[in-house]
């Protein structure tokens, strides 16, 4: 039988993906665009944590070595301008112009790290991350810590997303990206809403950055290859995309099951297949959800009722596309 | 939410109803904890291998302690996420006893939990400067450090009386930490000049530009660090340039027979490699591992596949809990320089070790790549390196070399 402390690692990760996934569902489920630059925010806020909290022992450029506690807000911060730094450029774009963009600016942040090794140290990375009250609990026992930590993140990633959801913020965002004409035409300065929102994403997944190291415990820029961007992407489309509980949702299903497909035995000689079947199996089950739920295990109708989505919208969920743009 | 929050408790306390093995019973479970899929993939299958043959040939001396040995195989998709969560997995699931076959990056992700959990860990392919300093107490490293390679490629470059030399690096850890060393030592201790260092991604769609801008920058030899696959388009586009008049210096991981193929083919080229070697001269350890290797995977080791040092740390695993009596983490651990290290009566295979133990006897295992002694924080005393080059085609060891004393690990 699994040890619970087990479970309870995986019950982190998938927490840890559950918040990234519900502020992807902010800029993109709710704002209509379609970013695959996660990996790219979450490297800019783990090395801002890491290296505002490093000490003289990492030889490092720039170690001030900061509390973690006032280092974990400047995190979320700093990702928040590089959240408008990239989105500025990037949401003059349309549709899948953005999309590319957005890939291709967390590309540029990898490399950032990686060549500017004097502040990151390349790609060697940094190990033995601090985590938060390991002084008081160590050794399995830290597990049950750092669930509850996730936990008290996701807890608060849900309720700020829910509040920017059903606010007038909220609304807005969503009739723009149903009939952004409409909502110019109404008043609404969709442009600069969309900047607003991009950034608070930005600020949302830099504030999960700090969590996610403390699981993994050392950071390089391996770490944020494209892959963490689609892990998120998945678990928002199994959970609803435009949902308010679809990134939880679709995290823990997609974390969970993955874990579960992991612990199935074989011998060692075959274990090839095991590895080849694992993505297949994760890929039928993306099938199955949007075979026989299109709109995830939570839909944005559900979520906001009646009113909240149009029916053509629902049937469409193409990314939004920007009237007053240049173009791409 | 309420109803998500209960569905978690819901499951947390399921979770929690289920009870651990008892670890004490039953086989001895040996982690293999290594990237079977992603960028370590190539390398996967050889080193899975030549675990089972070691495996195999604890379960054929009697097991370990008079228990069966079992090797319990986690993919860790060649990422520190999936080494965190294969770790995880491997120890609170399967209750493993001893871990190897980590790659740096999982290494480093997992090395503070190693010790919190007490769990006997053999790097063998770790690479890393990390592990230069911090091992010794749970985490030992039987492979050549980054370090040794970047002074033996210099090494080879100053005897072989290059006093420029272009640099090509791939960008990763595994390629860069060993050609960073390499820079430092043969520009500051051999005051040698690097024309060019060129930079570059896996994954390119051309080296044109990066080959070009190496290789004609007037270097005496040009110094390749990449990974096989990255190799392979890059000499490419080499031999398509014309630029075979100039030597090469590769690091270890191009020495695959598809780039010996490459040089070889190529009227009037050279690559020469300062590299990690196995020991193959006079060495039973080896005698006796190759043919059961080949029967195996139907192919011979290779050193760019890193299979032997896999062998040799389930073996050194093996023979550490006999002589600890115990698969308790700390006595293992504690037990693992005392037979890699003299004094002790010479040994090569489980069986012989585990038989002088018996004797009341110490022992020293001499593996088939190195004696394996291992210094204070847990790493090689004398690493075995070599000279290779290409030959009609082929790699062929020309000697083996010992660092040279005088040249110092950059700090």
């Amino acid at each position: 039988m699994t040890n619970p402390i087990f479970w309870v690692g995986v019950l982190t990760l998938a927490l840890i993906y559950a918040s990234l996934a519900m502020a992807l569902n902010v800029e993109s489920g709710w704002g209509g665009m379609w970013d695959l630059g996660i990996a790219g925010l979450l490297a800019s806020g783990s090395y801002c944590y890491v290296i505002l909290t490093a000490g003289p022992d990492l030889d490092m450029r720039f170690a001030p070595g900061l509390s973690m506690w006032v280092a974990w807000p400047l995190a979320a911060l700093f990702t928040g301008l590089v959240a408008f730094a990239i989105g500025a450029p990037a949401l003059r774009l349309r549709r899948e112009y953005f999309l590319i963009t957005t890939l291709a600016f967390a590309e540029i942040i990898r490399q950032l790290v990686v060549i500017q090794a004097d502040f990151t140290r390349g790609t060697v990375g940094i190990p033995n991350i601090n985590r938060p009250f390991d002084s008081f609990v160590s050794g399995r026992e830290y597990n049950y810590v750092l669930l509850a930590i996730a936990a008290a993140a996701a807890a608060v990633m849900y309720l700020v997303t829910r509040q920017i959801g059903v606010s007038p913020f909220g609304r807005t965002l969503r009739a723009a990206r149903d009939n952004e004409a409409v909502a110019l035409a109404l008043g609404k300065r969709v442009n600069r809403m969309r900047i607003q929102t991009f950034v608070l994403a930005g600020v949302l997944i830099g504030a999960t950055a700090p969590v996610y190291l403390f699981y993994i415990r050392a950071i390089s820029p391996q770490l944020f290859a494209p892959g963490i961007t689609f892990t998120v992407w998945t678990a928002l489309v199994i959970g609803g995309i435009g949902s308010i509980r679809g990134g939880l949702a679709g995290a823990f299903v997609l974390i969970v099951f993955t874990e579960a497909v992991g612990l199935i035995e074989v011998d060692p000689a075959h274990i090839n297949i095991l590895v080849a079947i694992e993505p297949f199996l994760v890929g039928l089950l993306l099938v199955l959800v949007l075979r026989f739920r299109p709109d995830g295990l939570f839909s944005e109708r559900t979520a906001f009722g009646a009113g909240g989505r149009s029916n053509s919208r629902a049937r469409d969920p193409r990314p939004a596309e920007p009237a007053a743009t240049s173009g791409g | 939410m309420k109803r998500i929050l209960i569905g978690l408790l819901a499951f947390g306390l399921i979770a929690a109803a289920c009870s651990s093995d008892d670890e004490d019973e039953g086989p001895v479970k040996l982690g293999f904890l290594n990237g079977q899929s992603g960028d370590y993939g190539p390398w996967g299958h050889w080193a899975l291998a030549a675990a089972e043959v070691a495996v195999e040939e604890l379960n054929a001396g009697g097991g370990v302690l008079g228990r069966d040995v079992e090797l319990v195989v986690e993919d860790n998709g060649s990422t520190p996420e999936g080494a965190v969560s294969g770790f995880a997995e491997l120890t609170e699931v399967d209750g493993i006893h001893a871990l190897g076959g980590i790659e740096s990056d999982g290494m480093i992700a997992i090395f503070e939990t190693v010790h919190e959990l007490q769990i006997p860990t053999i790097c063998s392919t770790c690479g890393t400067t990390e592990l230069d300093s911090t091992g010794g107490d749970m985490v030992f490293r039987i492979i050549p450090s980054d370090t040794d390679n970047g002074i033996v490629g210099a090494q080879v470059a100053r005897d072989e009386g290059y006093t420029s030399v272009a640099m090509l690096v791939e960008l990763s850890e595994g390629t860069e930490s060993p050609a960073n060393v390499f820079k430092s030592v043969f520009t500051e201790q051999m005051g040698g000049t690097v024309t060019e260092d060129v930079r570059f991604n896996a994954g390119e769609t051309t080296y044109a530009a990066q080959v070009a801008q190496a290789f004609e920058s007037g270097p005496d030899a040009v110094y390749i660090a990449a990974g096989f696959e990255t190799g392979v388009p890059l000499l490419n586009e080499w031999q398509r340039r014309g630029y075979t008049d100039i030597p090469m210096i590769f690091t270890t991981d191009l020495l695959s027979p598809e780039i010996a193929e490459i040089v070889g083919g190529v009227d009037g080229a050279s690559a020469i490699v300062g590299a990690t070697a196995y020991d193959t001269e006079s060495n039973p350890a080896w005698d006796a591992y190759v043919p059961r290797f080949e029967a195996k995977i139907g192919d011979p080791p290779e050193i760019a596949f890193y299979d032997a040092w896999q062998y040799d740390q389930y073996i050194i695993l093996g023979l550490a809990m006999a002589a600890a009596g115990t698969t308790d983490g700390a006595a293992v651990a504690a037990a693992i320089p005392d037979i890699a290290n003299p004094p002790g009566v010479e040994v090569f295979t489980y069986a012989d070790g585990v038989a002088q133990l018996e004797a009341g006897n110490e022992i020293d295992y001499h593996g088939t790549t190195s004696n394996l002694n291992l210094n204070s924080v847990g790493n090689l005393l004398s690493p075995v390196m070599a000279v290779i080059h290409v030959e009609d085609g082929a790699w062929d060891v020309r000697e083996n070399i010992e660092l040279d004393p005088t040249l110092v690990k950059p700090s």
